[in-house]
């Protein structure tokens, strides 16, 4: 029933982008954002558009997983693209009500949906290839430098790793209590929306419970093992950059010389 | 009339990495009045069957019977065969304490009884009934909250919820999980005496074996979401290869009689009938004494 959520978006794999160092995907992505929002001439859509197609192929997710992640931004895509459309002045080419459609409205609404799509995918790219471990890792790891102004880098990564951690296992958990109240002839999918929402509480109850003791469980366990923070921690898997991260390095240094170059040319 | 399952195969998350087939072309019959164990390793499929068989879950392939009804509906007519052939069954959760979510004993039990649509009179008796069935006692526990009960008694009352849909076929995944040996004895006990009373056909997931041993008249061995061996414990479990194979340990019991026989105890053939440590302790004394009179009179 509740077996068709995939579990999390990570895609397990061993491509090149999978083996690409966490830390390094997440400062690529953050400077490929910043170049999108920077750099708008065709050209340069051109460029990144290619890119992104690059990286979709280097990945090895299918090509229908990835733009499945584009489903949830359909309606969002197509209101920017009708806003830009009516709202953008310029040579018009036609005429609705009060709204004047021009051309100029057609190649802007155009780009901005496009990046909102190549936003969208690479993003996608990261979250599809990086384990949620590896990921949270990354952020501890790039966050680090801030605990002297006090943000609590460790901390952060420890609640996002542990709320990564129990979202499968919550799931589970839901799907066998459903189960458990349906084989009580519990009924979910039909009758009135009144009946239906007072048969969420058989469900609800028992989650909370387990949500609880599994915390307690969990913060139990942890105080047993001597945890106390992040301060002398080490890591069981440290990350290590590779020649393949330097090289990802260098070549989002190059594109963005090149198109901070062509920019001011 | 009878629990069918005929080549039923089952995959979970089909399609994605992390696909995985947990049942491969099971065929089981299982006879009504039967006491039916399946045992197997952790991961041999053994709680998805048993979600087949409550038709929770439905086969990728083939198909699951009740009483000559398909759990399987396509049509609306054979949807109501199905609901109705699916409600003879009463399906008991691994750690059915953890489904338990209403303010009192009373109304938890009542809940599937209400679902069923019966009066609240028929409810009312519907509930006496499976307290009893579970030794609690009805007047001093019908208004307590289940969360102030001991493990075991929660369990009970998770197991009186099912009861009081007056299932004829009882299917519980691992019930004596995580019990103390007295609750585990107590839970195998009720569960014999409903069998007796009732002649309820049950069917039980279990992975410790004494239990299987204790109770079941027959044993179906999973391996890797296929059946290894099946038949009666005795024949079973004296296949101590296939057993290990599986996973699984003969039960101590067992050992321990084929132990004494090695060392020259005369137990008689009868011992296939031992089940339990006290009929094991009757047998033992019979034997013993029976060869110290041989010893005396030469
Ligand atoms: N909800 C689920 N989603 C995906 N795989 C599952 C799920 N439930 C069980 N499995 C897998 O199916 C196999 C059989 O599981 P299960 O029937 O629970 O075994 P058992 O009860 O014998 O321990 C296992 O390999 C398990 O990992
Ligand atoms: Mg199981």
């Amino acid at each position: 029933m509740l077996s068709n959520i995939t579990i999390g978006q990570y895609f397990p794999g061993n491509s090149l982008l999978h083996r690409l160092d966490p830390r390094t995907k997440i400062v690529v992505l953050f400077a490929l954002i910043v170049a999108l929002f920077l750099f708008d001439r065709p050209a340069d859509y051109l460029v990144m558009s290619l890119l992104t197609l690059a990286f979709m192929l280097l990945s090895r997710v299918p090509l229908r997983t990835l733009l499945g992640s584009l489903k949830p931004l359909w309606w969002i895509l197509l209101f920017t693209f009708l806003i830009h459309l009516c709202s953008t002045p310029g040579e018009e080419f036609a005429h609705l009500w009060v709204f004047s459609l021009t051309f100029e409205g057609l190649a802007h609404g155009f780009f901005i949906c496009l990046r909102l799509v190549l936003l969208l995918l690479l993003s996608s790219l990261l979250t599809f290839t990086t384990s949620p471990l590896k990921l949270t890792d990354a952020l501890e790891a790039l966050l680090s430098p801030l605990k002297r102004i006090g943000v609590p880098a460790h901390e952060l990564a420890m609640m996002m790793t542990i709320a990564l951690r129990f979202v499968p296992t919550l799931i589970e958990e839901t799907d066998k209590i459903m189960k458990a109240q349906q084989a009580r002839g519990a009924d979910f999918v039909t009758g009135s929306i009144v009946r239906r929402l007072k048969n969420v509480v058989p469900i609800l109850v028992p989650l909370f419970i387990s949500v609880f003791r599994r915390a307690d469980d969990l913060a139990m366990a942890m105080e047993a093992r001597c945890y106390h923070g992040g301060e002398g921690r080490t890591q069981m898997k440290q990350l290590h950059f590779l020649p393949l991260d330097y090289l990802a390095w260098g070549g989002t240094a190059l594109l963005l010389a090149v198109l901070a170059a062509l920019w001011l040319l | 009339m009878a629990i069918e399952l005929q080549d039923v195969s089952f995959t979970y998350l089909p399609g994605t990495p992390y696909e995985r087939q947990a049942l491969r072309g099971i065929n089981l019959k299982i006879q009504e009045g039967s006491i039916t164990a399946l045992a197997g390793h952790t991961g041999s499929g053994k709680s998805t069957l048993l979600q087949h068989i409550g038709g929770l879950l439905h086969p990728d392939r083939g198909q699951v019977c009740i009483d000559g009804a398909d759990l399987a509906a396509h049509t609306k007519q054979e949807k109501r065969a199905a609901l109705a052939a699916c409600r003879k069954v009463g399906l008991v959760f691994q750690y059915a304490e953890h489904q338990l979510f209403e303010e009192s004993i009373y109304e938890d039990i009542a809940f599937g009884p209400r679902n069923f649509g019966l009066a609240e009179t028929d409810v009312e008796a519907r509930v006496r009934e499976a307290m009893a069935r579970v030794h609690l006692d009805y007047d001093a526990y019908r208004d307590r909250s289940p969360f102030q009960l001991s493990g075991g008694q929660m369990r009970r009352v998770a197991l009186a919820g099912v009861l009081a849909l007056h299932p004829a076929y009882l299917v519980l995944d691992e019930p004596t999980a995580g019990l103390d040996p007295r609750g585990r004895r107590e839970l195998l006990q009720m569960i014999r005496e409903l069998h007796a009373a009732e002649g309820t056909t049950i069917v039980f997931v279990s992975h410790n074996m004494e239990d299987v041993f204790a109770i079941a008249d027959e044993v179906v061995v999973l391996r890797q979401g296929m059946i290894l061996l099946q038949g009666a414990p005795a024949d079973v479990f004296a296949q101590g290869e296939q057993i290990a194979a599986a996973g699984l340990r003969q039960p101590e019991l067992m050992r321990l009689l084929s132990a004494l026989r090695a060392a020259g105890v005369p137990l008689s053939a009868e011992e296939t009938a031992v089940r339990t440590p006290a009929e094991a302790a009757q047998a033992i004394v019979c034997a013993l004494k029976e060869k110290g009179g041989r010893t005396h009179a030469q």
